[in-house]
């Protein structure tokens, strides 16, 4: 590498650090807390335009993916050809209780969230898109 | 009314192009309000029930349950900084709560030797935990003049592990805290109100409003209030004014600790089922509901009216969203663009003052 490259690379290693004291300063803020800098070469035009294509997404979201049925409510009874028909449940409504499942030698202990949190048909009310699982024991009587 | 006469007789004093520019400038600075506007106008279209009594309810009782951690968080964004750990405290909170209020007839009860401990020292303890989590935040912030995303990142991943350890006490091993005690719910979520149609008011909308008198009087009427204002806009100048930065900054972060704490607190009754995921991203709503509220991430800049608005607009905003029942993936993405939107439009203002 010859020396003039090198005093290429230094101009360049010097044009983007601060260098005096005042321009440290500046490209700082307060103790350290601030989390903008230096201000500069911020487009104003360029951030409105940013801003409105972020509004213009957010309505089209919302335009396009709003679903009049509301939410899926699927059931699975971790069963191999033991299928319950999914529900389209609006927000803050209850889903209708399905039949129980059956299946031999167990006896069918309810529905419950992911979590493994209960689901209480008479109280509980949907707010998204979900899955309820059945949950069976060893039915003693069978045995 | 007067505000709006001056701003009207402005506008009638600027040319054609000013006047343009003054339109603009005004839309984009009102860009949330406007998509707010729109997006209750849709919803209503789309489902009437969004506008019954029952959904405007569910909107001030969500928004009274959020308003603590934001009115905490925005004292850390007058500081020019922020808090990541604020939902992992709400999080942690929500569970000590739960596991000392589960009624003494629950089968997997965390503390079977316990019965329902008193409701004041409970919000005690909580305060007490918020607290010392946000006082270590501040500590590190303003001793050794760490940024708080580090900071609060760092006690957001510990805080987060002490939750998980918790939740093993006992042999609970990581099961949701549910089945509490039917006071603590009477005390939280039960009403002194009349019912409205078939909505009732809850109790934990007393909470928010104490809380925000009291932030009020804190921001306001206070010398730690002035004096957080005073580091926010200018550390140097307020530590040559005699300001003590370490102190405020360390008063401000355990105020917040404390206002996550108590939003612990209520989550624990509201949501029912405390597991470790209870407080997740709940900083994000906060700090996007600041942000509305014109809280600056330049520092400096904030008003309890304003992170007020803020918590409801945004409210508003998802409750809609859940109304449209658009899928919760879409949500997140929703809610990223929505914070998005709110930095910039605050970042525009920062610029055009300057």
């Amino acid at each position: 590498m010859n020396t003039e490259d090198n005093k290429d690379i230094k101009d360049q290693t010097e044009a983007r650090l601060p260098e005096t004291d005042e321009e440290i300063q500046k490209s700082k803020r307060g103790f350290g807390l601030g989390i903008y800098g230096d201000k500069k070469r911020i487009s104003l035009r360029l951030l409105d335009g940013f801003i409105v294509l972020l509004i213009i997404c957010i309505a089209a979201i919302m335009f396009f993916f709003s679903r009049d049925g509301g939410y899926e409510v699927s059931f699975d009874t971790q069963v191999p050809g033991l299928e319950i028909e999914s529900q389209d449940v609006g927000f803050g409504k209850k889903v209708e209780r399905p039949e129980d499942p059956e299946l031999p030698g167990y006896r069918f202990e309810g529905w419950y969230l992911e979590n493994g949190y209960p689901w209480d048909f008479d109280t509980d009310t949907v707010a998204n898109d979900m899955k309820l699982y059945a949950r069976f024991s060893l039915d003693p009587d069978s045995v | 009314m007067k505000g709006l006469q001056s701003k009207i007789a402005h506008y009638q004093s600027l040319d054609d192009k000013e006047k343009k520019a003054y339109i603009k400038d005004s839309l984009i600075n009102n860009a949330l309000y406007i998509l707010l506007i729109i997006a209750v106008i849709y919803t209503y279209t789309q489902n009437p029930m969004f506008i019954s009594s029952g959904s405007i309810i569910n909107i001030i009782s969500l928004s009274a349950a959020n308003l603590p951690i934001a009115l905490g968080i925005a004292g850390c964004i007058v500081l020019t900084g922020t808090d990541l750990s604020a939902g992992r405290i709400v999080g942690l909170t929500a569970c000590i709560t739960g596991a000392l209020e589960q009624s003494v007839d629950y089968a997997s009860k965390m503390f079977p030797n316990i019965g329902p401990v008193p409701v004041p020292l409970v919000i005690l303890l909580v305060l007490l935990v918020g607290g010392v989590v946000g006082f270590v935040n501040g500590f590190f912030v303003a001793k050794f003049s760490l940024h708080p995303f580090i900071v609060t990142l760092a006690t957001q991943l510990i805080v987060y592990g002490l939750l998980l350890i918790f939740l093993t006490i006992n042999g609970n091993n990581g099961q949701p805290l549910s089945g509490l005690d039917q006071g603590f719910n009477d005390f939280v979520k039960g009403t002194i109100f009349p019912k409205i149609g078939n909505a009732t008011i809850p109790n934990y909308i007393i909470f928010a409003l104490v809380v925000t008198v009291i932030m009020w009087v804190v921001w306001n009427k206070t010398s730690f209030g002035k004096n957080m204002f005073a580091v926010g806009s200018n550390p140097e100048a307020a530590n040559v004014s005699g300001v003590n930065v370490m102190k405020t900054i360390i008063g401000v972060h355990t105020l917040a600790g404390a206002m996550y704490g108590l939003t612990g607190f209520i989550e624990s009754s509201r949501i029912g089922s405390n597991s470790a995921s209870t407080g997740q991203n709940y900083e994000s709503d906060a700090i996007a509901a600041c942000v509305i509220g014109g809280v600056s991430f330049v520092g400096g800049t904030g008003k309890i009216s304003g992170i007020v608005l803020g918590v409801f607009l945004l409210r508003i905003i998802f409750v809609a969203l859940q109304f449209l029942a658009i899928n919760q993936n879409m949500q997140y993405i929703i809610k990223g663009c929505i914070i998005l939107i709110a930095c910039s439009i605050d970042m525009r203002k920062y610029l055009v003052r300057k």
